[in-house]
């Protein structure tokens, strides 16, 4: 009886825990909750003209001189404007 | 009331050291969120390895901390919760490879970086360690090798993802944060040299001599042992100790028993052990004045925290030996509630304490139910195994205001709990304790 309170208090441990874990994603990742304000409210804007330079991954690739961040990783060229004005 | 309340403490203080990390991190400059995945993997991570620090905690035998639960009971929660750690830590990996392909660069060891390697050797020491614990026995480790090799990679399991966090160094920077990391590390480093140091230490300053050795019936032996420069052992009845013998306290090879002797009389200790296996079945070459060293008391199993009119003890074996503590202990106190015991041994011959129980039911107001599985033709009283319907006949009029107090095979406890079931008895009212704490 002890021991099957203790175990079930290990699984109610371990639930309440990865809640907290998702929490703190979800903390993290605003983007998830508040996908249109977070895209306006943090993608800067396009300080260049954008004529001519269509291939933003050419720079702003993981492996360019102005790397995107790692969450852009696989993002095309196409969906940058989505979020950054110009 | 007052072990409910630290025990509802305790688990509060493991939750938030648990989910700790998570809440300092968010505290001061926070480097941006990358992505829910990843940062639900990181935030696994964080609290697998708080949860893997803690265990330190969970097994280091603290009186403080065992005492509203039950020594056993924090052994198999430190198990079950193990699981559940590598659980985290497994989803803390399996998350960022699953959800970042260019991850999977990274689990090649010719070219991860040193912070995924020192994070995957740390995970395969945790999986060695629950591996090798959940397997010693089919796996037929043997106990002292086992406990060395548990307590190295525990270490190194907790060590490597420290360096591994570090060397990743996005949530860990900062005076606050750093700190806050310096000074968990430094509460698990000092849990560690308590246990391995500082306990070794006091019981090497309270040793203990073997006066006596008594044969008893039942293949068992009693063990007198004196305190030697010291006042002795205050414990209650029902309690047990780790005991080690002809070995120095920093000894891995120690073992749990049952005091036998009165709780009353703390000049000299007695503990009572059937030949069962390898260290037991040799217990009856121990010559007195052996040294001896007694880590304990342990345990809730013990009328002194269970307050009753009356109470019902149900022993097979070997379990007779806390019984007759507690029986003893209520004779000195001259307690006269009423007591029963139901008491299965294999043969008459070799029913422990035979005799002194006949004289502890002059002393106290105690009915005593021998159930031998194997009697002699000539035997008149119940036959078989402890059921509910021997404990129907013979279980006081007030069964149900009674406290029951089981010890024995794990089985046999099993079958007793589920025949108290079957009579109404709430399982509330019942105690018993494992001593399978590996």
């Amino acid at each position: 009886m002890r021991e099957r309170y203790s175990t079930e208090l290990a699984i109610v441990s371990g639930i309440i825990i990865a809640v907290v874990a998702i929490a703190f994603a979800l903390v993290q990742s605003p983007e998830i909750y508040q996908p249109e304000k977070t895209m306006v409210s943090i993608a800067q804007g396009i300080p260049h003209p954008v004529e001519g330079m269509e291939k933003c991954n050419s720079c702003h690739g993981i492996k360019g001189m102005y790397p995107y961040p790692p969450g852009h990783l696989g993002w095309s060229n196409q969906s940058c404007v989505k979020c950054h004005a110009h | 009331m007052r072990y409910v309340l630290y025990g509802v403490l305790w688990i509060g203080l493991y939750f938030l050291l648990v989910v700790a990390p998570l809440l300092v991190l968010m505290i001061g400059p926070v480097p941006p969120g990358r992505g829910f995945w990843r940062e639900l993997s990181v935030g696994f991570g964080f609290v697998g390895l708080s949860m893997m620090g803690l265990q330190f905690f969970l097994t280091g035998r603290f009186r403080r901390i065992t005492s509203p639960f039950g020594i056993d009971v924090v052994y198999h929660f430190h198990r079950q919760i193990s699981l559940i750690t590598l659980l985290f830590i497994f989803l803390h990996v399996f998350i960022l490879v699953v959800t970042s392909p260019r991850e999977f660069s990274w689990l090649n060891p010719a070219s991860a970086p040193l912070s995924t390697l020192a994070g995957m050797a740390g995970l395969l020491a945790m999986i060695l360690l629950v591996v090798l614990s959940l397997k010693r026995k089919p796996f037929r480790l043997k106990y002292e090798p086992w406990r060395i090799s548990h307590g190295l990679l525990a270490i190194a399991g907790v060590g490597l993802s420290l360096v591994h966090i570090e060397l990743v160094g996005y949530y860990v920077q900062g005076i606050l944060k750093r700190g806050f990391w310096i000074s968990l590390v430094c509460t698990w480093v000092l849990a560690l040299l308590y246990i391995r140091i500082a306990k070794p230490i006091a019981m090497l300053r309270h040793p203990y001599t073997v006066r006596e050795v008594v044969k008893e019936r039942g293949n068992t032996w009693t063990l007198v042992l004196k305190p030697d420069g010291h006042k002795g052992m205050m414990f209650q009845p029902g309690q047990f100790a780790w005991l080690k013998l002809e070995r120095s306290p920093f000894a891995m090879r120690e073992h749990p028993f049952s005091f036998s002797s009165s709780a009353m009389k703390s000049d000299e200790i007695g503990i009572s052990i059937k030949e069962l296996g390898d260290f037991t079945s040799r217990i009856g070459t121990v010559v007195p004045g052996t040294r001896a060293y007694v880590d304990g008391p342990y345990g809730t199993f013990t009328v002194d925290r269970h307050r009753s009119p009356g109470y019902v003890f149900v022993a097979g074996g070997v379990g007779i030996t806390p019984v007759i503590s507690i029986l003893r202990t209520l004779a000195d106190r001259q307690d006269q509630r009423p007591l029963h015991l139901f008491y299965g041994s294999k043969l008459w011959e070799e029913v422990t304490f035979r005799e002194e129980l006949d004289v502890l039911k002059q002393r106290l107001d105690l009915k005593i139910v021998y159930v031998i599985s194997n009697p002699q033709e000539d035997w008149k009283g119940e036959k078989g195994l402890i059921s509910a319907e021997i404990m129907a006949r013979h279980l006081p009029l007030n069964r149900l205001e009674c406290e029951y107090f089981i010890c024995g095979p794990e089985l046999m406890q099993k079958e007793v709990k589920n025949s108290l079931e079957k009579l109404g008895i709430s399982l509330d009212s019942v105690q018993s304790e494992s001593f399978n704490f590996v």
